[in-house]
This record gives structure tokens, sequence and C-alpha cells, in this order.
């Protein structure tokens, strides 16, 4: 069982798009693949058409209480299941900081349902807080979506620096660029002419474009409802082979 | 662990169009839109029904141009696993994944063959919420196959579960019993078509399993035992000749072999002039199947003893693959062409004939009109005796050959132990075979790790001798070879424990209330 965590500081980087498309993808593979949607947003839930509460909240989840297998929900696509959001997700710092151990805290949690999935893929809230430190230590792929502007490569800069101070090197880091635009020549130029110390991005790209922003009117993943030859529907397929290679 | 609640079929009858059954449960359940599609449905499994035994079943769908492979406990209708692909020949053909992990112990080497089909039309209907979200699944089927004369299968509705919403479940499970009034599947729907279709189904067919009743007569029970194991061996030939799967030519060996060791208390019951030609064929059969076997059991184990080798040298082993791949390929050419010969089927029609006819009484011998209990008894008993002085015989020093002796007495005393099972008591037959199967195991290990040795020591030469340039292969090799003489090493220092567990007072006395009770 392999986990993969979907995270950026920022949000509205196309995070949410690329764990429900990349969970989508590898379902379709015979994968058993879990999603737990650890925003509290909510958004990876709602594209799954599932109510956005769970019995005990993030209380019961951290602590221990709460009985994982009973709070998962079947979506619509065979091999794919999510845990659901709910909204007292934004106090889960508060938990995880109460708990004993509280770095592996979130790894805990999927101890009971790990030996049932290939892949677990956690949609993971922006900043960086005690929830995103226990992300890092527990998965085993740290997937990255950056627009191409000078701000994202700070923020992978910074991103990288974390990990390095905190000795997280299993981690795979997985970055790659999230909504591009190629006739913008900011996006050409630094997708184009990336520094040496950030040559970990990933080839694949997604790029900007109205396919994917469709997913929240459909609320179903981009390649259940597009033809499979539309570019981004190819993007996605790229990066989750990309991803299967590195892991 | 399962993460999928269970499925409910029920029969649709033959007056009913199922597509009107889920029309009129649209009225009181939320259902999508669904048309007709048609789909054929292939049940695998493997020869001796693995999958079957083990309580599951594995059909492989087609609808349109979507293709996928479910395997299902029998029970309840549990989802084991799905893969979005036809059902492979063999389980590492599919791809790495718990699926795979979990049905890799349940058919190992054995291949999945199709069993039974049947095509017809299904509807589709997804139940939703109010939020259009899949909350279960239903499925009316019609078949169109025909079975025995013009009866079809009934058709079907299945309800499919949607993890997490049990109520919806209960839901529909309530509105199909009272707006329908269907009745529900009586078995699984394998057994169900297996039934339909009139197949043997559901037990090992290499399994002797013989319940001889203590009365029966010695001469008789022989019979009984040969006729069976000529079952077995006629049954595995054509999976020899097709080349399915390895395992039909093991079973034909062991049963090859069994055939021989049961000559031995035939022999009591009955002149062996009258049957020593086919002691001969048999012989025959045993020397035909030795090389190929043993190169299956190579390829078997090669990923195993790759694994052996450091890193670095790992791939320098792998012309050799190539080289016993082609030997056996040759091997099973000559196997095949014997399979055929006249030589072969003349020994089955005699066999047959020999063994279902009444034999002369010129040729009976007195065993043969005793009960069976006293030919089990005197075998098991000397077979045993002398595992006893053979092995106790054997010291640190004792040359390899003595265990090797061992060994062989071991396994005809086992074969015995297998003939005449069903004599004594259950329970007590279990223990006493349990530290029997240990011992057999390290005397097996230990002469198997000496053979291998000795094998690749003659695999190099041939390789050499056919122009083979790799000469790094012949390094990884060699280091294999040390590898296994110190395994060797190691399976000896543990004999002396394994066979003083199975000689111990406690294992001695039961052996003896067991089989020799009434010889003393």
């Amino acid at each position: 069982m392999k986990i993969l965590a979907t995270y950026n500081i920022k949000g509205g980087v196309g995070k949410t798009a690329t764990t429900v498309n990349l969970a989508y993808l590898a379902a379709q593979e015979g994968k058993r693949v879990l999603v737990w949607d650890l925003d509290p947003q909510g958004a990876a839930t709602f594209y799954f058409r599932v109510k956005p509460k769970i019995k005990g909240g993030a209380k019961g989840l951290v602590k221990g209480k709460s009985d994982v297998e009973n709070l998962l929900k079947g979506t619509d696509y065979e091999n794919l299941d999510l845990l659901p959001a709910d909204f007292s997700y934004r106090h889960m710092d508060l938990h995880i900081g109460d708990a004993k151990k509280p770095m592996e805290r979130l790894k805990k949690v999927l101890a009971s349902v790990k030996d049932d999935y290939d892949y677990i893929f956690l949609d993971c809230p922006p900043s960086i807080s005690l929830v995103s430190e226990n992300i890092f230590t527990a998965a085993d792929g740290l997937i990255v979506p950056i627009i191409p502007t000078t701000l994202s490569l700070r923020t992978l800069d910074q991103l990288m620096a974390f990990r390095k101070k905190h000795k997280l090197h299993k981690t795979a880091m997985l970055p790659f660029f999230s909504m591009t635009d190629r006739r913008r020549k900011l996006h050409r130029d630094i997708m184009d002419g990336l520094p040496d110390e950030l040559d970990v991005v990933l080839k694949a790209h997604i790029p900007n474009c109205s396919d994917v922003e469709l997913m929240g009117l459909k609320r179903a993943p981009l390649p259940s409802y597009t033809q499979k030859n539309k570019s981004a529907v190819r993007a996605y397929k790229a990066l989750w082979q990309e991803i299967k290679g590195i892991i | 662990m399962s993460i999928n609640q269970q499925a409910v079929e029920f029969f649709i009858p033959a007056d009913e169009r199922p597509e009107q059954i889920l029309e009129n449960l649209s009225g009181v359940l939320n259902l999508s839109d669904f048309s007709p599609q048609a789909f054929d449905a292939v049940f695998s499994d493997t020869a001796d029904w693995r999958l079957y035994r083990a309580g599951g079943y594995m059909v492989t769908r087609k609808v349109g141009r979507k293709i996928e492979t479910v395997w299902r406990d029998r029970s309840d209708g549990t989802e084991l696993a799905r893969w979005a692909l036809s059902c492979p020949r063999f389980v590492w053909e599919l791809p790495k994944g718990i699926g795979r992990d979990a049905l890799e112990p349940v058919v190992a080497m054995r291949a999945l063959v199709p069993m039974a089909e049947v095509s017809g039309t299904a509807w589709r209907a997804a139940m939703l919420n109010a939020d259009l979200k899949t909350v279960a699944r239903l499925e009316a089927v019609a078949f169109s196959d025909k079975l025995n004369g013009d009866d079809v299968l009934p058709g079907r509705l299945r309800l499919l579960p949607v993890r997490g919403y049990d109520k919806e479940f209960d839901q529909a499970l309530a509105a199909i019993k009272k707006k329908t009034g269907l009745k529900p599947l009586e078995s699984d729907p394998a057994t169900v078509l297996f039934e339909a279709v009139g197949l043997d189904f559901g037990t090992d067919p290499n399994k002797i399993s013989i319940e001889f009743d203590l009365s029966m007569e010695a001469g008789v029970a022989m019979k009984t035992v040969l006729l069976r194991l000529l079952d077995i061996i006629e049954g595995n030939a054509q999976g020899i000749i097709d080349d399915v799967d390895t395992e039909f030519l093991h079973e034909f060996r062991v049963a090859v072999r069994r055939s021989r060791s049961a000559l031995v208390p035939f022999k009591d019951c009955f002149a062996p002039k009258s049957f020593k030609r086919f002691k001969d064929d048999l012989a025959w059969l045993g020397r035909d199947t030795g090389d190929p076997r043993d190169l299956d059991v190579w390829l078997l184990k090669f990923p195993d003893y790759k694994a052996m080798l450091p890193d670095e040298v790992k791939p320098q082993i792998d012309p050799l693959e190539g080289f016993l791949k082609k030997k056996r390929n040759a091997a099973y050419a000559q196997l095949r062409r014997d399979l055929k010969s006249k030589r072969y089927h003349e020994f089955l029609r005699d066999w047959r004939a020999f063994l279902e006819s009444d034999v002369s009484s010129d040729d009976e011998r007195p065993m043969a009109r005793k009960p069976v209990m006293a030919l089990a008894d005197k075998w098991i008993g000397k077979f045993y005796k002398l595992l006893i002085k053979e092995g106790c015989a054997i010291g640190p020093e004792t040359p390899a050959e003595a265990l090797h002796e061992l060994r062989k007495t071991c396994k005809k005393f086992r074969y015995q132990i297998d003939f005449f099972g069903s004599l004594y008591p259950k329970v007590k037959f279990k223990t006493a075979a349990k530290e029997l199967k240990r011992l057999q195991e390290n005397l097996g290990d230990f002469q198997d790790l000496e053979v291998q040795a000795d094998s690749l020591r003659g695999f190099a030469s041939e390789m050499i001798e056919k122009g083979g340039k790799e000469g790094e292969v012949y390094l990884a090799m060699g280091m294999l070879i040390s590898d296994l003489l110190q395994r060797q090493a190691e399976v000896r220092t543990e004999f002396a424990e394994r066979f003083d567990r199975f000689a111990g007072e406690e294992n001695r006395a039961l052996f003896t209330e067991l089989f020799m009770a009434r010889n003393v």
C-alpha cells in the first residue's frame, strides 16, 4: 500500500482535481483506492457527491475512538472509496497536538484499513500545520501541484528545505506544473528554464482548461465524463504514469 | 478482511421480463436510466477447482467494450477483488496489488481455465439519492444460452451494495421483496450455473479419497486403489499434452509413483507374473516424466534462486532461464510423443481391463480374500519399522546416501498411509501424519538441494558445450551452487531433531496403537 498526499501551501492550484482524477485513474486500472478528504472545505467529497460529514468528527478519528471502516463511503466508481471531509477537520491540529506521538497520528488512523487498499490518496488542506507535518511523515509520495509563477517556485523551495530539515527523505517529492498556459510567456519561461536545484519537477503538466473547471459542475472525475483523447485527460494519465514509475 | 457488503440475487420467472421488473421498481426507487446491453460471462477456475473449493468463484464479464473480472465469495457474494481485464491464465499475469496477493496463495501455479460460459442481456441501473449519488446498483439479466434442450437459465435480478450506504441498500431490498415477490437464489450464481450445465464440479479430481470398509477384501481394495490412480493418470494426460500448467504433470507423476508403491501390497494378493508388464510400463512412465518435472520445478523456483543472489549478480543468471525453458520444451515434446504412443494407450487399456476383471484363482494369493485391514497393518507396520531402523542408524557422519534411502522409505510409508488412511481413527491419524510430514520435508530438502547443485553443474557443462558465451552466468551459477550446498548442510543439522520428534516415545506409542497393535 502506498500513501500519496496532494499538497500545496497555497490554495487554488488544482490540488483536489489532481487527487480525484489520479485516484479515479488508479481505480480504473483495478487498484483498490481510498481518498481521504482532509480539507474541511470538502471539495473532493463534493466531487464524489458524498455528504461532508463523519460521525465523531475529527476528534473521534484522531483519538482513535471512531471505527474508520464504518466511516468509509463507496463512490460511484468501482474500487474507489472515500473517507469524507468534515467541517470539524478545521480543528484537527488541536486534536493532533493533544494526542500521544502527534507526528504519527494520521498514519495510525489509517492503520486499520491500509491493508484493504493499494493506494490511499490524501487531499490535504493548504497551509503548513501539524496536519501537514503529519502528512509528510505518513506519505510515500508528496504530489505538489505548482502554477508556473515565480512565487510558486519559492513555495516549492521552502517545501524542499522543510523536507531536508526534518529528514523526510523517504517521502518522494512529486511536484508538477498545474494549470499551465503555454500562451503565457511567464509560464513558458519558468517551465523551460527551471533552475538545476528544482529538476525534481515532473515532466507531465496539467493544462489550464475548461474541461477541468467543469468537474465542479459535473461533480465527477474528469476522465469519467470526457473523451479519452482530450488533452487534459491525456495529461492526467501521463502524470499518473510518471508518478507510478517513481513510487 | 473484505471491505464490501454482500450482494443479493433473485430468480426472475420465465413469464416475466427482466426490464419490466426494473421499470416497476423505478416507481418506488429513484433509479437512473437503463438500456439493454449484451454481455458474455465466463466462469473460470483451476482444473482442480481451487477457487470453488476455497469458497469463491471468478467471473469475467464482457459488456460492450468493457471487460471486468471479479472474484467473489460464494457464501454471500462479497467482492474479493476486481480487475478491469479478462481473466488471465496465471495469477502472476495480474497487475501487482492486494487482489493478486490474496489470489496467489489460493491458485498458486495452476492455470485459470474457462469452466462455463453464459451470455445474455443486462439492464443496469443505479439507485440514486437526492445528490444523484449512486447508493446501490440494480441489474436485471436475461440469459440467452440454451442449456439441455430448450431450457434457458432463468433470469436474475441483482442488488449490489455501495459501501457506506447500508440503509439505502436495505430500502432497496425491502422494495424488491414487496414490489416483485421474486425468490432469492438458493445458492451462489456459480453453483447454479455449474449445476445447470451439468458440470462435475467442486471436488479435487486428484484426491484418492477412498473410504474403505473394514471388511472389504484386500484384493478388491487394492484394485480399487489402483483403478482410482489410473483415473488420475488418465485425467491429467491431456493437460500435459496441451501444456495447460505444470500441475498436470505433477499429479500424473505422483499417481504413477503411488501406483508403483501400491504394487508392493498388491503382490501379496496376486501373482506378480500376471502384472509384470504393467510394472514395467509404470516404471517407464516414471522415468519419462522425471526430466520434464525437474525442469518445471527449476523454472517455478527460478525467481527464488535469483533472489538468493546479490543484487549486482542477479541479471547475470538470466541466460540460465532461457536455457532451461528450451530444455523444458524439448523434454515436453518427447513426453507428448510418449503420451500419444501405442505403448501408452495399450498400457491404459490393458491395465484397466486387468484391474476391472476377475483375476483367475491361479493368480490369486490367500491374502486377496482376507480383510483389507490385515494388509494395511502388515505394510504400514513393515515400512514403519524399516523407517525407524534406517533413521536410528543415521549419525552426523553418515554418508548422504543413507538419508536418501530413508527418504524413499518415508515416501513408501507415506503412500501406504494415504491408501489405507480411511481404515484408522481420523484424529489420531492426523497427529501421526504431522510429524511424518515434518521429517519428509527435511529429507526432501536435503536431497533436492544436492540434486539441484548437481544439476546446475550439469547445466553449466551443457551450456558451454552448446557454445554459451555469457561467462558471467557461470559465475552466478557457481555462487548458487555454493549457496545450495551451504543450505543443504544446514538442513542436515536439522535432521536429528526432526527424526527424534518423529521417532519419539509419544509418537511411537501412537503409531503402535494405530497400525501395529494387532500384529503384536
